[in-house]
């Protein structure tokens, strides 16, 4: 098989891998269960990886989007600016959905890995929302309203996924739990509320 | 040993028995889950026999629910019961969460299998909302009047999101984390900046 094809069938098990890990957990997923997800033999797919564990590595291996783009990091922020990341940052959960529930549940059992993979996704995100609030803040208050608003997304998302379970992608989508959060945020934030809102 | 007293040293063996379960169970659930842990691990965990934990417990189910007892939450006496200023709440507020340190082993749980969709894990952090509601609105409704119940919302989200990411970050570092004093700090800054200034009071410059 080619490298590319290689690298195709990689992504399948990793794909399967972290629908399982997400739905049954790590602990009670077999690779026997990700083998047959897949259509692949239990020998293929230790051809790829040696364990349960490598698979469970590269999961924490896959980039994660940045937020800059949905507003100019350049510009002034304003508060629809704040909106606009807010969104942003509800529909990230909505994409790393699965690897967020896998991550929570192995970082609040101790693994090291995935407490490591969501230090890093994190202080990415609030690098880049702090940069945003830093053009019309002092360090101190960019930081706290960082904190606020990364917090409160947090705080609203996981619950959210928690009661909704599979179906949290479909719920997040909707304008009514965006705006909620959004009107959290809105109330939260000395940001907001120094700007008139709500 | 005169027979009252054999009957409460068996009584105090039992008892300890019961919490080298609890505490042997406690640690496994959060570890591993509650439905990859077996009795049988449990009893690996504490020295027991399968039919020793049987004794003082019916089963596995049982062991979670006696775990996931409410810790005394409805006796806080708040300050800001007696006294509704903004301040008074914040302290309040960093106080409540203070008091979950001690518990940090039931959070670990809760928050485990909340997204196992466990029922019974779902029941308890609905309690545990309750009594928060109860503690917390009637002093919020004096300082904020009519947007009580929205900033309520608020703090709510905010400190599950402080408290789960803590959890996440600190692991069994957690207790001895959030008793920093840097920790400490953040945590009154977060909750100070969320709350907008009282009625009261003329707006912040």
């Amino acid at each position: 098989m080619s490298p590319r094809g290689r690298e195709v069938v990689r992504r399948k098990i990793v794909a399967a891998a972290l629908d399982l890990f997400g739905s049954e957990g790590f602990e009670q997923t077999t690779v026997r269960m990700i083998a047959r997800r897949c259509g692949v033999t239990d020998a293929l797919l230790y051809y790829y990886f040696p364990s349960k564990r490598h698979i469970l590595n590269a999961i924490w291996e896959i980039p994660q989007a940045r937020l800059l783009h949905a507003v100019d990091p350049n510009k002034p922020l304003t508060v629809e600016g704040l909106m606009a990341l807010v969104d942003q940052m509800v529909s990230g959960s909505i994409d790393m959905d699965a690897i967020l529930r896998v991550m929570i549940r192995q970082a609040l059992s101790g693994d090291g890995a995935a407490v490591a993979f969501r230090q890093r996704t994190m202080k990415a995100w609030r690098r880049d929302v702090q940069a945003h609030f830093a053009t019309v803040l002092p360090k101190d208050e960019a930081e706290l309203n960082t904190d606020l608003v990364t917090s409160i997304v947090f705080g609203a998302t996981f619950p959210a996924m928690a009661a909704t379970g599979a179906n949290y992608p479909a719920i997040a989508r909707t304008p009514e739990f965006l705006e909620a959060i959004r009107q959290l945020v809105l109330i939260g934030l000395p940001f907001c509320r120094d700007r008139g809102e709500p | 040993m005169p027979p009252q007293m054999r009957t409460e040293a068996l009584e105090r063996g039992r008892d300890s028995t019961r919490e080298r379960i609890l505490a042997a169970a406690s640690q496994l659930f959060s570890r591993s889950g509650y439905e990859a842990t077996t009795v049988k691990d449990i009893a690996r965990e504490c020295q027991l026999t399968d039919p020793a934990i049987y004794y003082h417990f019916g089963s596995k189910r049982e062991i979670l629910t006696t775990l996931l007892v409410e810790p005394p939450l409805k006796d806080f006496v708040l300050q800001s019961h007696l006294t509704p200023t903004r301040e008074a709440l914040v302290d309040d507020l960093c106080r409540i969460f203070d008091f979950w340190t001690e518990h940090a082993g039931i959070l670990r749980l809760v928050y485990r299998h909340a997204l196992e969709g466990d029922e019974d894990t779902r029941a308890f952090a609905e309690q545990i909302a309750r009594t928060y509601e109860t503690l917390i609105m009637p002093p919020l409704s004096e300082i904020y009047g009519a947007n009580a119940q929205r900033i309520y919302g608020v703090l709510g989200t905010l400190l599950t999101g402080i408290q789960l990411d803590a959890l996440i970050a600190y692991g069994d570092r957690y207790g001895a984390t959030v008793a920093t004093a840097e920790f400490r700090a953040r945590l009154r800054r977060l909750v100070s900046g969320a709350l907008p200034p009282s009625q009261a009071q003329p707006e912040a410059v």
